[in-house]
């Protein structure tokens, strides 16, 4: 183990900090036409008549289309691989407008000037329907949010257009009303049922949503997009707007941070389409207003939950009902919702019945879609919120009453089997699992039993501290595939093709250390090239925590095999057999003969036995296994105000082999900080007829660098058979403890339960003083 | 970018400046940290910007005990607080509420003069300046005026400002030393617009005692709490004099919900912290 488990320097760090022109705006071309596009100041409406014809007469303006000129056929903009989980109800323009934000008409000029100057010059004669802004009231409602009888969906995922229902789910292990009536009636259980809300929150990503097109000299469609999904990209494209796949490439630059934002397709249907009908190059770059108004927000969930339990702290079950809001369009409708339980659920394996039911309704709201942690911080902050308060019913230390129920290695539960991502999920043994120990040291490195034991007051501030424990998963099983292609260099190097999507997280530099490791070579002579569909094999994208369990497998394959080839070469120009070659990373020998790579390599080129080596490797996951998380918040509530400062934060991680240890701690540190802006800050506001107030960064508040508690993040580190060189997963485990862990501390410090995210100090103040006058 | 065509000038001197400032659709510019954000979102598309920042006369920064504190419109925030010790010595709750505007790097280009100029009921460094009695010195073309700051501002974003009009100085009387505190709830600790912003002043605290108390944010322009200060002035601060105190800086406000927060709370905290800050300022001992 010498290039992995060892942090070296992202591959690109240099070029990002010296301010190098590297992302999508960068490398535009300077002529590209630019698109500005018109959207909906309503909710819901039907657009009777769009008049553009004093658009077009301003000077400079290429182009302007509306729904009468584009292809209408129903697509959903996901980012998912075929056929996807989400009902396909979304067109590139349509005749109804869904929310506050939705397009309503694409405008192409030579430049942003005469673009909005000819937004201004759309006539649009709208008739105003009535919209849907309270998803508690939109299952049935009379207004139908997708009347259109073009929408569907590929495969069964309980969609209801008619009842406004994207998608709908449910699973029950054992019989769990018998179990509740059972435990109603037993004097020796305990049974809680609790109502909570979790929130919208907006990906904030530094780098907004941007993708440019040009036709090449062959006559195809490139398109370079700040994308999580290339393949995607390419694939939903030539769906649309018929155009084959062999006639377009996608290629992906740097990206300036996606979080799930960017899995979707949001403006690259767009650029290509421009830039089809023109043949001109075209980009367009979301202003921070439409990333908020006009992308994805995270579901806001609505979770009834019950747990019943012995006395003596063995959980019995587990009763769970989502009410999930879609917004506009149903991407990742389905799946939000499932990994609010598969993600969840198995965490306490042993229950003897547990069920999960959910709907995903729609809204005239900005739509949700992928946001790390997807589903799972919101089942966490509830079954986590729950398990407290259950502990507090028991009166049992809230440690303790995890670690009478969690999962520990060598164990399984039925959900792995039964909830996959919009389908069936697999079978699967937790090989690795150190959450028993990630407890235990969580509990030692916060001082929790002697800080639990006394109260801390300072004046009007309280402490506490809270407690809360996690799962993910690593990349979606028998669904997510990767690839990988190495090829030898004349100087002894490689180049690594990857069609896995380094999105700001390093993965570019943690493939080149797999690869590396098994090689026998130093990372610097990996040369990465990644997520171009022309020059790179196939990668699903960066999403549901993928790419070191997925990718890292696909490049550890195509690692072993080229150094077979090497081996076998080398044998060749020595006159021995492959069997005994040896290798130290820079010389291959056989008893008293050797050859450098280099040579060797030099020697294939040109002179003898001339080849060119190249590898290749596929590797689809035929499990998700688990990374894991326990955390302790310490906070301090402030009982005249309400506020809520975390003052501590330590979370102790099993992620099996952390490949990169430093790019693993700064993935769960940021993770850990966009938690923490989902628990306390983060608000969704809309207006009364449904426009979103918090649509700038002076509005929507994610915490600041003074809002950093100290952070404590330690690997327990576990070795995951079925992972390369025993990893798993990090990119999404840290984000989902925050919310639990605060709420739990803050009902320790102050004995008040908030169960509506995020907990502003309005709310703890209300809830401190027993409400407030209006 | 900033999505319009407009002309940008910087005089380098009044003259030239209102010159251009007679032109149709000119706005005076100083650190552009409000203005430039309202354009790039096209809530101001101005036809001209007159940048003031490289007038001389509007750097200018003076300290006598008679004249009191004399701050140049030019003048950035962070200038005025590291490079004028008497801010800090003489005027300590101003010196506090600066510190508390935007961030570091929103005060290396901010002035005084564009917070009160911008008019928003949230300007962070207006109700402390309010407790030192502050006057705004006013130039045109056709000559000069000093308002009170008290009678400044007119409404969210209005002030008494007529075209042509700019701001040339701020004024701070010097009474005597002063205590207080400038207390800001926001959401997050930088960056961020006050939920509330409480300036509680005492003006000679060992000697005459005159406790000031001014808002931000709670009503549709900073507020002195004067009934307050009339109600205190003379009195032992008790648990019950300090209650009603509180109570009169509450009824002094008349807040509304937005993003930042709701009506209810805004009410609430008005009286909170005035008491919290006479706690904490160790004038008092209760709770808030």
């Amino acid at each position: 183990m010498d290039q992995v488990k060892k942090s070296i320097i992202k591959k690109d760090a240099f070029a990002l900090i010296s301010g190098m022109p590297v992302y999508t705006d960068d490398l535009a071309p300077k002529d590209a036409l630019v698109i500005k596009i018109l959207r909906s100041p309503h909710p819901f409406a039907r657009i009777k008549n769009i008049d553009v014809s004093e658009a077009l007469k301003v000077k400079g303006v290429e182009l302007v289309l509306t729904h009468k000129d584009v292809p209408r056929k129903p697509i959903t903009r996901a980012g998912q691989g075929y056929p996807e989980p989400s009902p396909y109800d979304k067109f590139i323009l349509d005749e109804y407008v869904r929310y506050v934000g939705d397009e309503v008409a694409i405008v192409a000029a030579e430049d942003e000037f005469a673009a909005e100057e000819a937004l201004k010059k759309i006539k649009v004669d709208y008739e105003i329907l009535e919209p849907v802004l309270d998803f508690e009231e939109a299952e049935c409602n009379t207004s139908i949010i997708h009347p259109e009888k073009e929408a569907f969906s590929q495969f069964d995922i309980g969609y209801m257009p008619e009842k406004n229902i994207a998608a709908s789910y449910s699973m029950e292990v054992g019989d769990v009303d018998k179990l509740i009536e059972e435990c109603e009636k037993d004097p020796d259980c305990v049974l809680i049922k609790r109502r909570y809300y979790t929130q919208a929150q907006a990906h904030v990503m530094l780098e907004p949503h941007a993708s440019f097109a040009y036709i090449d000299l062959h006559g195809r469609l490139v398109i370079v997009s700040s994308t999580q999904t290339p393949f995607h990209v390419r694939r939903q494209v030539s769906m649309v707007l018929d155009i084959p796949i062999k006639s377009i490439r996608v290629i992906k630059p740097r990206i300036g941070g996606g979080f799930g934002g960017k899995q979707a397709l949001h403006g690259e249907l767009i650029t290509a389409l421009v830039t089809w009908k023109t043949k001109k190059p075209s980009k367009l770059v979301y202003t921070r207003r439409e990333v908020f108004e006009a992308t994805y927000t995270r579901h806001p969930m609505r979770f009834d939950i019950t747990l019943g339990a012995k006395k003596d702290g063995t959980l019995k079950l587990i009763d769970v009902e989502v009410l999930s809001d879609t917004g506009a369009y149903g991407e990742h409708a389905l799946t939000t919702l499932m990994v609010a339980g598969s993600k969840t659920l198995p965490l306490y394996n042993k229950v003897e019945g547990v069920r999960f039911r959910g709907k995903v309704v729609y809204t005239n709201k900005v739509p949700a879609g992928a946001y790390r942690g997807y589903g799972a911080i919101q089942g966490n902050f509830v079954l986590e919120s729950a398990m407290d308060e259950l502990a507090q019913e028991l009166g049992i230390d809230p440690v303790d009453l995890r670690l009478k129920n969690v999962i520990r290695e060598g164990e399984t539960s039925p959900i792995f089997k039964i909830m996959g991502e919009g389908r069936e999920g697999v079978e699967m043994i937790v090989r690795s699992c150190k959450l028993e120990e990630a407890i235990k040291r969580v509990v030692e490195l916060s001082g929790w039993k002697e800080k639990r034991s006394k109260s801390e007051r300072n004046g009007s501030k309280v402490r506490g501290l809270g407690f809360a424990i996690a799962m993910q998963g690593s990349g979606i099983a028998n669904i997510d595939m990767a690839s990988a292609i190495l090829k030898l260099n004349d100087d002894g190097s490689f180049n690594l093709l990857v069609g896995a999507t380094d999105l700001g997280t390093g993965s570019d530099t943690i493939l080149a250390q797999i690869a590396a490791e098994e090689l026998g070579v130093s990372t610097d002579d990996i040369i990465v090239y990644s997520s171009d569909t022309d020059l790179t094999p196939f990668d699903t994208g960066a999403y549901a925590s993928s790419t070191t369990y997925v990718s890292g497998n696909a490049v550890r394959l195509a690692a072993k095999k080229m150094l077979k080839l090497i081996k076998e070469e080398a044998a060749k120009m020595l006159n021995v057999s492959p069997d005994e070659i040896t290798w130290d990373g820079k010389v291959l020998r056989a008893g008293d003969k050797e050859i450098s790579l280099k040579d060797l390599a030099t020697k294939l080129y040109y002179t003898e036995n001339q080849k060119q080596l190249v590898a290749d490797a596929s590797f689809v996951g035929p499990e998700s296994p688990p990374p894991y998380a326990a955390t302790i918040a310490e906070v301090e509530v402030d009982t005249e105000t309400g506020k809520v400062d975390v003052l501590k934060y330590y979370t102790v991680l099993d992620i099996g082999t952390p490949i990169n240890p430093n790019l693993a701690k700064v993935q769960v540190e940021g993770a850990t900080m966009q938690g923490l802006g989902m628990t306390l800050y983060e608000d969704v506001k809309y207006s009364g007829t449904g426009r979103l107030l918090t649509n700038n960064l002076m509005y929507y508040k994610i915490p600041s660098r003074l809002d950093v508690p100290e952070i404590h993040v330690e690997f327990l580190e576990s070795y995951e058979p079925t992972g390369p060189f025993g990893a798993k997963s990090v990119a999404e485990i840290g984000i989902d403890t925050p919310p639990a862990a605060v709420a739990n501390a803050i009902y320790s410090a102050v004995g008040v339960r908030i169960r509506e995210l995020p907990i502003t100090p309005e709310k703890v103040f209300s809830a401190l003083k027993g409400g407030m006058k209006s | 970018m900033i999505p319009f065509r407009f002309s940008y000038h910087k005089p380098s001197s009044l003259s030239e400046a209102f010159e251009i400032l007679s032109e149709d659709g000119a706005v005076p510019m100083l650190g552009g940290t409000d203005l430039v954000v309202k354009m790039r979102a096209k809530r101001v598309t101005p036809k001209v910007v007159v940048d003031l920042k490289f007038i001389d006369e509007l750097h200018n920064v003076s300290f006598s005990e008679d004249e009191g504190l004399v701050i140049g419109a030019a003048v950035t925030m962070n200038e005025l607080i590291e490079d004028f010790a008497v801010v800090k010595e003489r005027f300590p709750v101003f010196y506090q509420a600066i510190k508390k505007v935007g961030a570091y790097q929103t005060r290396n280009r901010a002035t005084v003069a564009g917070n009160i100029a911008n008019s928003s009921p949230a300007a962070d460094s207006v109700p402390p300046l309010l407790t030192y009695n502050a006057k705004v010195k006013v130039v045109s073309a056709d000559g000069e005026r000093l308002v009170e700051l008290k009678d400044f501002f007119t409404g969210p974003g209005r002030n008494v400002l007529k075209p042509g009009e700019i701001i040339h100085s701020i004024i701070v009387p010097y009474e005597s030393p002063s205590i207080g505190m400038y207390y800001k709830i926001s959401r997050i600790k930088a960056v961020d617009l006050s939920t509330i912003g409480v300036a509680l002043t005492i003006i000679d605290p060992d000697g005459k005692r005159d406790i000031r108390v001014a808002l931000a944010s709670v009503a549709p322009t900073p507020v002195r709490a004067f009934k307050a200060e009339d109600y205190i002035r003379d009195k032992e601060l008790s648990a019950s004099s300090v209650e009603r105190f509180a109570e009169l800086v509450q009824e002094s406000t008349s807040p509304i919900t937005d993003a930042r927060g709701s009506k209810e709370y805004r009410w609430e905290m008005a009286k909170v912290l005035p008491k919290r800050i006479l706690r904490e300022l160790g004038l008092f001992e209760g709770v808030a």
